[in-house]
């Protein structure tokens, strides 16, 4: 491949790269995920954006709306209360690990409606809804 | 019985050892009779592997529940059906299905060839041997079916997770399976190629009807798991970008290409090196997709917990591009091309424009995945992509892909002049533009992109009707006959093509059918008392009570929600909650389709108030053209079923062409 | 199933893969026709697969035709190239015999 048809190929991939650096520098880049100890550790300024936060259920009040539940670290004794809306996975329960995406707010960290996701325990299961 | 399992496993593991020593012997002696043990040794491969098989089925239908497979996912009151497709719900009796399918593919495989590319062969044996050493090896030694639960044998076991008793979730895992294990032969050949030296036009046919197999079946395959998604998981939707759904499409979107690169191969012998290029991307994104799945390294609804197979398959990945890079780049003198690319108005440059928008929108994919993981070694924190990310790359890489979709038929080949191009493409461009404005008017513009994307599937629509309009008109001036009699003539005289082109018709489909639902599609929740009624896109729904019903295994509790439209009763809504016997709760969406339209009126049950009221909280979402989604499935199928047909004048002629030069050498 | 019918039974097992995969080294030779290929038949059959390749390429330009996806200027320039690589071909197989 000579001349043209060269110069064109080669025009097109430098504007597909550029199509993510675009997207990288412009466009936010993403949600931090983060666990309990990280969020009360404001690690990466985790306790003043949205983040998707991880942890065990401890325990959960019910069915009540919002739903208020304490997530436990995986590693450490740190804790945090949840209050949240939206469709709640099947699977929920104590001792489940969740991802759940929202903010701290006065101590409470509030979840944004649906995001909650449960990963299920046994191997080769779906968690729960989307 | 398991002990037989288990012997039959380790025997799986020495054949598949010797069959590839074999293939590496008799390639570099040129023994026919160690290529044959190989063969052989595939069969009784699989043999084997079915008995470890019939054992493991064995144990789950008499509830044996001394094997971890059994016991943490059946219990004795699941349906049979379910008990016997919970091989593939655990991550030990998954690896053996994989196993079963390697090994009869690549039995037969080398069946298919045994008078054939006689130099090929035995290095396709070693390679296909080589993986399934590393699978056999997984099997038996490091996540075995026959693994026995860890601490006392319990009297019943976990049952089956509920949201997997479905129909889909049965067949969703072994179609995908088909698809990431087929992807092995064309990779095994293109290796063979490259070892030997010797590629030519049968080595071609095999490794493309492979390569379509394995796409058509990770093409259903998706669809089937996004069906169960949107029926089961029950959000309203059926694709979520989620990193196991992503680990299907990256293999999928490499081997698109490759069926596509490899036509110029064929008709020009041009892209040979984009060609090997592919094919180990398909199959390395294929083992990778498989890592993903189940090495919980990535956050994800389906994500397992950390299996011990995880580092191994990520070390396999590393391991076949290392050797399919060197093996490129050993022969590249030999993938010289045999015709330069002229000008970037031709087909062939419509192709190389496809490989290129398909590769980028897998790497955007890859690098949606893999982002959380580097972000973390990176910063020490995660930082995950979600939807967003994807919707915008799958817009911007795949509204072109869907434009070439329509150009690259009708563009002639080498050098297209501008009044070629005029000609055949003014009907297409008028159709869609004026479709865009009528789409306009009817107040589709609130979606740029949507109405884009549906401007383009009219456009393509309308080049193929002309291909197939314009190619029966040919051949009906060639050889007469009536339109039926010439468009199967024409149809069955180049199946890749007009098969091809029913695929495209079901692309277009599937575009409608998502951009409709995504785009356009209304969301309501609410709190419903008995009796009281909410109103969603022309729906009204009213609360007519909660009542419970028995299942086999379970007790439903759910609403009657009545539905009518402008009046008049249109059926009834009864989306729940099913509580297991064995204490797990289920979700049960209800979705009523009108079939005209395919629209979905989806319903979930949120929430029943405990005051025994009956009153509910509830989701109600309108679906335009779901249905669509499906049907796209449906001609997806036909298309590639077309496609794959044998075509008996093709096969004669090749056979024709090696049968001149066998009797000129005087064998 | 008792323990000595599942030894058995793997032990049957393989036996029979054991047979299966020797067989080819003590079975008698099949006549099978050797597709053992010197350089000059690869050359050959590459020039064969170029020679349809050229064929086909013309069946397809005539159809494009037909179709009206070319031109008739750019069919007759395209059909002489084609026929040149098909000429060129044909020439050098016929060398070749």
């Amino acid at each position: 491949m000579t001349g043209r048809p060269r110069l064109v190929i080669a025009l097109v991939v430098a504007s597909l790269l550029a199509v993510f650096l675009v997207y990288q520098g412009f466009v936010s880049t993403g949600t931090l995920l983060v666990s309990v100890s990280q969020l009360n550790s404001d690690r990466d300024g985790a306790a003043h954006k949205k983040v998707n936060l991880t942890g065990v259920v401890v325990t959960a009040s019910g069915t009540d709306s919002p739903l208020r539940f304490v997530l436990k670290d995986d590693a450490t004794r740190a804790t945090v209360p949840v209050a949240y809306t939206g469709s709640v996975p099947d699977a929920f329960k104590p001792t489940r690990h969740v991802i759940v995406t929202g903010r701290m707010q006065d101590g409470v960290f509030v979840g944004e409606p649906d995001s909650l996701l449960t990963k299920c325990p046994s191997k080769y299961s779906s968690g729960g809804s989307g | 019985m398991t002990t037989l399992g288990r012997v039959a496993l380790y025997l799986v593991f020495a054949l598949t050892v010797y069959a590839a020593v074999a293939g590496v012997l008799a390639g570099r002696r040129g023994d026919r009779r160690l290529m044959r043990s190989a063969r052989n040794a595939f069969w009784a491969a699989l043999a084997a592997t079915l008995v470890a098989v019939v054992s493991v089925e064995y144990a789950l239908l008499t509830h044996d529940f001394s094997l971890a497979v059994v016991a943490e996912h059946t219990s004795r009151r699941l349906p049979t059906g379910y008990t016997l497709s919970s091989l593939w719900a655990s991550e030990a009796g998954s690896l053996l299905l994989w196993l079963a399918v390697l090994t009869g593919a690549s039995a037969l495989a080398l069946h298919q060839n045994r008078r054939r590319n006689r130099e090929l062969m035995p290095w396709v044996a070693a390679v296909l041997g080589g993986i399934a050493t590393f699978f056999a090896g997984l099997a038996a030694f490091v996540s075995s079916p026959f693994a026995h639960v860890a601490g006392t044998v319990p009297v019943d076991g976990a049952g089956l997770d509920p949201s997997l008793q479905n129909p889909y979730m049965v067949a969703h895992p072994p179609m995908l399976y088909l698809g990431y294990v087929t992807m092995s032969i064309p990779f095994a050949f293109a290796m063979a190629a490259l070892i030997t030296g010797r590629t030519d036009a049968r080595w071609l046919v095999s490794v493309r009807r492979w390569t379509l197999v394995s796409w058509a079946a990770l093409g259903t395959g998706m669809l089937l798991g996004a069906h169960w998604a949107y029926v089961e998981v029950g959000w309203g939707g059926y694709w979520a970008w989620d990193p196991v759904e992503n680990a299907a499409l990256m293999p999928w979107l490499a081997a698109t290409a490759f069926l596509h690169s490899v036509i110029v191969q064929e008709k020009k012998g041009m892209l040979k090196v984009w060609n090997m290029v592919l094919v180990s991307a398909a199959f390395s994104l294929a083992v990778f997709g498989d890592f993903l799945t189940r090495s919980g390294v990535v956050q994800s609804v389906h994500s397992f917990v950390q299996s011990p197979v995880g580092p191994y398959l990520l070390g396999f990945v590393a391991a076949t591009l290392a050797v399919s890079t060197a093996l490129i780049i050993w022969r590249l003198p030999l993938l010289r091309a045999d015709h330069r690319l002229e000008s970037v108005i031709s087909r062939e440059a419509t192709f190389l424009f496809n490989n290129l928008l398909l590769l980028a929108l897998a790497f955007a994919v890859l690098w949606g995945v893999v982002f959380p993981i580097l972000s973390e070694a990176v910063r020490g924190v995660r930082s995950t992509v979600s939807a967003p990310y994807y919707d915008f790359f799958l817009v911007i890489f795949g509204l072109p892909l869907l434009a070439l979709t329509g150009i690259g038929p009708l563009i002639a080949w080498r050098r297209a002049s501008p009044d070629s191009l005029v000609r055949t493409f003014r009907w297409p461009v008028v159709s869609a533009l004026s479709g865009a404005a009528l789409l306009w008017l009817l107040g589709l513009g609130s979606s740029t992109a949507g109405l884009t994307a549906l401007s383009l599937c009219i456009f393509v629509t309308v080049t193929v009707g002309l291909e197939f309009a314009r190619g029966t008109a040919a051949r009906r001036a060639l050889a007469g006959g009536s339109i039926p009699r010439a468009l199967v003539d024409l149809v069955g005289r180049n199946r890749r093509r007009y098969g091809g082109y029913v695929v495209h018709l079901a692309i277009v489909i599937l575009v409608v059918g998502v951009t409709a639902s995504s785009a356009y599609s209304t969301v309501r929740e609410a709190h419903l008392g008995v009796g009281q009624t909410m109103v969603v896109d022309g729906y009204t729904l009213r609360n007519a009570g909660v009542f419970q019903r028995k299942g086999p295994n379970y007790t439903f509790q759910y609403v009657r929600l009545a539905v009518s439209r402008g009046g008049s009763p249109h059926g009834t809504l009864e989306p729940g909650q099913r509580v297991y016997d064995t204490g797990q709760i289920g979700n049960e969406v209800d979705i009523r389709s009108s079939v005209p339209s395919g629209t979905d009126l989806y319903s979930i049950l949120q929430g029943v108030d405990r005051d025994a009221s009956g009153g509910v909280s509830v989701k109600v979402l309108v679906n335009p053209a779901v249905g669509l989604v499906w049907l796209a499935g449906v001609v997806f199928l036909l298309g590639a079923l077309i496609t794959l047909w044998p075509d008996p004048r093709e096969a004669r002629q090749l056979a024709r062409r090696y049968g001149e030069l066998l009797a000129r050498s005087g064998a | 199933m008792t323990a000595a019918a599942a030894v058995a039974a793997a032990a049957a097992l393989v036996m029979l893969a054991v047979v299966v995969v020797a067989w080819p080294f003590v079975s008698p030779e099949r006549e099978q026709p050797e597709e053992r290929l010197s350089d000059e038949d690869r050359r050959r059959l590459a020039l064969a697969e170029a020679r349809d390749a050229a064929y086909a390429s013309l069946r397809d330009l005539e159809q494009d035709l037909r179709t009206g996806k070319v031109t008739e200027a750019d069919y007759e320039a395209e059909r002489d190239r084609l026929r040149a690589d098909a000429a060129r071909v044909l020439r050098e197989l016929d060398r070749l015999r």
